[in-house]
């Protein structure tokens, strides 16, 4: 390959790596000042409810209780956002590490599934029979199972799931994304990023229509983990 | 000002329940939908002085549901609330038939000034 043409690819995988990490981070923010803005709100009722016994009128224990259940349930909330992005930020320490192929799947959902929720869908990922412990690029997973969510949702029927599966198949471990669709003139476009950053993993990717229904699988060789 | 009658829309309902319960201190009518579906059912059966509206709605947008309310309800004044930099360059533009846009977190002094204007805005004469 010509050396300008290499350099011009990396300088793009990089800027495609900020892209999904920017767009990570952003829907992550947005969710993190919502737990932020609805704790200071509860504050606030709570000095309100304190103004009120100053003037004499009265507040049961109930409603002291509820009002501090309501508080550590979003900061509770927000220490899980907090650390499933600190989880995704951690991904990158190295390109290649020994991961639960689930665990990082799983991580990558939740972040992911406050745009799902903005299309009335939700994304549902659901574990496999047995652990998948593999050597790969946990970064350039989550990266490529975005992409597809990314394809997927201007054509997810409102009010159904999105369901990533995973199972190891052949020696294969399978990332299957699954949805049912609008209709059958809505037709499935994946990002062409997505089959470029496969070839890197390596992966491969099939994707295919059953019935109402579109399945795409990702198709992750079984690498043993490295001691 | 008299006491009013808000309608929230906003998906996110911890914070937006315990506004409307903050607003009861205060003596405006407050209630609260988490859709743009929820809020047309609503705004069918109440009377409200002012609706105040998520930019970020699940299935139909604030936007688009400012879109329909202002055709079916014209005289509803609307105010639009948003998450810091919504826009893709971190800013956005107040869409049409929105009387103010603002930023989350909610000032709740500042949103009363603000839903108090749009009412006055609002009245004939």
């Amino acid at each position: 390959m010509n050396p300008d043409n290499n350099i011009k690819l990396k300088e793009q995988f990089l800027y495609h790596r900020l892209g999904f990490s920017g767009a990570i981070t952003a829907s992550v923010t947005h969710e993190l000042n919502n737990v932020l803005g609805t704790i200071e709100q509860l504050s606030g009722l709570l000095e309100d409810l304190a103004y009120s016994i100053s003037t004499g009128k009265s507040a049961s224990e109930d409603q002291m209780n509820s009002l501090a259940e309501r508080i550590a349930r979003q900061t509770k909330r927000g220490t899980v956002i907090i650390k499933r992005l600190n989880s995704f930020a951690h991904s990158s320490d190295a390109e290649y590490l020994n991961c639960n192929l689930f665990e990082i799947v799983e991580n990558l959902s939740a972040l992911a599934n406050r745009l799902a929720r903005a299309k009335r869908s939700e994304i549902v990922t659901v574990a496999p029979d047995k652990e998948i412990i593999l050597w790969t690029s946990p970064f350039l997973v989550m990266h490529i199972v975005f992409l597809i969510i990314k394809s997927v949702l201007p054509i997810v029927k409102r009010d159904t799931n999105i369901q990533i599966a995973l199972t190891g198949k052949n020696g294969d471990s399978v990332v299957s994304i699954s949805c049912e669709h609008t209709g059958t003139e809505n037709n499935l476009a994946l990002d062409k990023e997505i089959i470029s950053l496969a070839s890197m993993l390596p992966a491969s990717i099939d994707c295919q229509e059953v019935d109402d229904r579109f399945l795409v699988d990702i198709k992750i060789p079984f690498l043993a983990p490295q001691t | 000002m008299n006491s009013f009658h808000v309608l929230f829309v906003d998906d996110e309902e911890e914070l937006v329940s315990t506004l409307v319960e903050r607003l009861e201190y205060r003596g405006i009518i407050a209630d609260y939908a988490v859709n743009g579906n929820q809020a047309q059912e609503k705004l069918k059966r109440e009377k409200y002085n002012v609706m105040v509206v998520d930019l970020k709605l699940p299935g139909l947008s604030g936007e688009e549901l400012v879109h329909i309310v202002n055709k079916t309800h014209p005289n509803l004044p609307v105010l639009m609330i948003t998450g810091h930099g919504s826009g893709k360059d971190g800013s956005f533009e107040k869409p049409d038939g929105v009387f103010e846009l603002l930023q989350k977190p909610i000032d709740l002094s500042v949103l009363i000034k603000k839903m108090e204007e749009a009412i006055e805005a609002n009245e004939p004469g």
